[in-house]
């Protein structure tokens, strides 16, 4: 994996295609222009990349977070 | 070390932005490295967190075993109740893809919790990088300082 061309290409992907992923975990592809795989299970996600003929150490696998909630941190729990 | 913000798209306008529906987060990939196996994960740099945390469900994966990891409860913004998180070591690593790479080891939480993003807080990651965030361009720039334990590759 080229990782200066991944992030080049995964900065591009279309969000409407990203957003049918939203509450799942997706493994790219290693070129970052495509998702090979989704499931909320990394385990079952790994063996999905497998049957896709990948190695799963090869790929990049990401959370897509619900992209209309804003994250704001802090300095944990307030008690 | 160059590290682009990640956009994320919004269908509605952001009102804290100006109405722009794009929001940029400095996340990154890591790979991690257990005895077993390795895995590439995305991670936001979070100056907020204490503590390099990924999600639990990676450790098998990597061949870690957190059964007699030592283990805190650490607080998450938005949990109601602080969340068991395991620690244990891990080898890291991070590369432009051009010029640098950085392998080191770490010691790394393991949160039994769903994340929307992992997170590379202080411990084992931020502590060896100075870091300027540069908000108009949208990147932040990692420099490796004087504690950094590891090597550039």
């Amino acid at each position: 994996m080229d990782m200066h061309i991944f992030q080049q290409n995964r900065a591009n992907f279309p969000p409407d295609k990203l957003a049918q992923f939203v509450g799942q975990y997706v493994a790219w592809n290693p070129e970052g222009t495509g998702i090979l795989a989704s499931d909320v299970d990394q385990v079952a996600l790994e063996n999905a990349v497998r049957s896709a003929g990948y190695d799963p150490s090869d790929i990049l696998v990401s959370f897509v977070p619900n992209p209309n909630e804003s994250n704001v941190g802090g300095g944990g729990l307030a008690t | 070390m160059i590290v682009p913000y990640l956009p994320v798209h919004r269908s509605q306008p952001i009102v804290s932005l100006g109405g722009s529906h794009t929001r940029y987060r400095p996340v990154m990939s890591v790979r991690l490295t257990g005895s077993a196996d390795t895995r590439l994960r995305d991670a936001l740099l979070d100056t907020g967190s204490d503590d390099t945390v990924f999600v639990d469900t990676l450790a098998p994966l990597l061949g870690v075993d957190l059964t007699q990891a030592p283990e805190i409860n650490v607080g998450l913004a938005a949990r109601p109740q602080p969340v068991r998180c395991r620690f244990a070591q891990v080898k890291l690593r991070i590369t432009d893809g051009l010029n640098e790479t950085y392998e080191w080891t770490a010691y790394i939480g393991f949160v039994a919790t769903q994340l929307n993003y992992n997170l590379l807080g202080h411990a084992g990651f931020l502590q060896y990088f100075d870091v300027e965030f540069q908000g108009a361009n949208r990147q932040a720039i990692l420099k490796p300082n004087v504690s950094f334990p590891g090597s550039k590759i």
